[in-house]
C-alpha cells in the first residue's frame, strides 16, 4: 500500500484519539482523529474561546452539522468498547458547520462546539 | 482626587447594573473590561465601555458635552441568543431607570444632563463553547458643566 494512502499512519496511535459519531437511532461509528484546540477572538473581539476542530480521514466517517462527536472515548486494548451499539465515554461536542475536505479530499476537518451537559 | 463628571456617570450607571444583576454564579459585572472576556469569567457577562467624552457646544463659557458608553451583553450558553437578549433588555431598563439617580448627583455638582439616548444595537451569535451571543448597545448622555466661577473683577 503506498505511503501516502494509508493514513493510519497518521491518525493511529499514538497520534489520533478515538472519536465516534452519535446519531439517534444509529449505532455510534467510531473513528480516529487529531484534535485542535486554538484560543481565539471571538463576539467581536469581546471574548476569547477555544476554536475546537477534529480532522479525520475522509472515508472512515460520514459527519454532517449537527451531528453529535464523543471526543476521547474509553477504549480496550485500543480499540472502543461499543455496548449496545455505545461507545463509552468521551465527551460530546456538536459539528457546528458541514465539515471541509483538505489537502486532497482524503481528509476532512470539522469545527466543533461543547455541548452542555 | 476628585473624579470627572463622566466618570461620576458612569458609576451610577454600574451600581444600576450590579443592583439589577445581583451576585451569582458564573455572573460577571465589569465597567471597562480590559481584555477579552475568556470562559473563566462565566456564562453571563454584562459590560460598560466609556467611549467617547467630546464637547457639543459651549454657550455662555458653560460646557455641554455628549459622554458615548456601550453596554454589553454576552452570553455563552445553550440558548445564548435570547438569554443575552434578555439581559440586555434589563440591563438597559437599568441604565434608563437610573438616570434620576445620575441627574441628582450631577445636580449636586451645579451640572446638569439630558435622559441617556440608546442610539443602536449590534448583534452577534458565533459558534464558541457550547454557545456564544453579544449584543452590543450604543449609548450616549448630554451634560452639561458647572458655570465657571466668576473671576474677581480689578
Amino acid at each position: 500500500m503506498p505511503f501516502e494512502s494509508d493514513l493510519s499512519v497518521f491518525y493511529g496511535a499514538p497520534f489520533g484519539i478515538w472519536c465516534a459519531r452519535r446519531r439517534d437511532g444509529e449505532d455510534d461509528v467510531p473513528f480516529q482523529a487529531l484534535r485542535g484546540a486554538v484560543d481565539e477572538l471571538a463576539l467581536s473581539g469581546y471574548a476569547v474561546a477555544a476554536d475546537y476542530s477534529l480532522r479525520y480521514p475522509t472515508e472512515s466517517v460520514d459527519l454532517d452539522e449537527g451531528d453529535t462527536v464523543m471526543v476521547e472515548i474509553d477504549t480496550r486494548a485500543e480499540k472502543p468498547l461499543l455496548i449496545f451499539g455505545e461507545v463509552q465515554g468521551g465527551t460530546a461536542y456538536r459539528v457546528r458547520a458541514e465539515p471541509r475536505r483538505i489537502n486532497d479530499g482524503a481528509e476532512t476537518q470539522a469545527e466543533l462546539s461543547s455541548i452542555a451537559t | 482626587m476628585s473624579q470627572s463628571l463622566r466618570y461620576l456617570i458612569s458609576t451610577v450607571f454600574l451600581d444600576a447594573l450590579k443592583t439589577a444583576f445581583p451576585a451569582a454564579p458564573g455572573l460577571k459585572v465589569e465597567r471597562n473590561p480590559p481584555n477579552p472576556f475568556t470562559s473563566r469569567d462565566g456564562p453571563r457577562i454584562v459590560f460598560l465601555t466609556d467611549e467617547s467624552d467630546a464637547l457639543k457646544e459651549q454657550p455662555g463659557q458653560q460646557a455641554v458635552r455628549r459622554f458615548a458608553f456601550s453596554l454589553g451583553v454576552i452570553n455563552r450558553g445553550s440558548n445564548a441568543d435570547a438569554d443575552a437578549d434578555a439581559d440586555y433588555a434589563t440591563a438597559a431598563a437599568a441604565i434608563t431607570a437610573a438616570f434620576p439617580a445620575a441627574a441628582a448627583a450631577l445636580e449636586s455638582l451645579g451640572a446638569s444632563a439630558t435622559s441617556p439616548r440608546e442610539s443602536g444595537i449590534t448583534f452577534t451569535v458565533e459558534g464558541i463553547d457550547v454557545g456564544g451571543a453579544l449584543n452590543l448597545g450604543s449609548w450616549d448622555i448630554e451634560y452639561r458643566k458647572p458655570k465657571p466661577a466668576r473671576s474677581a473683577t480689578p
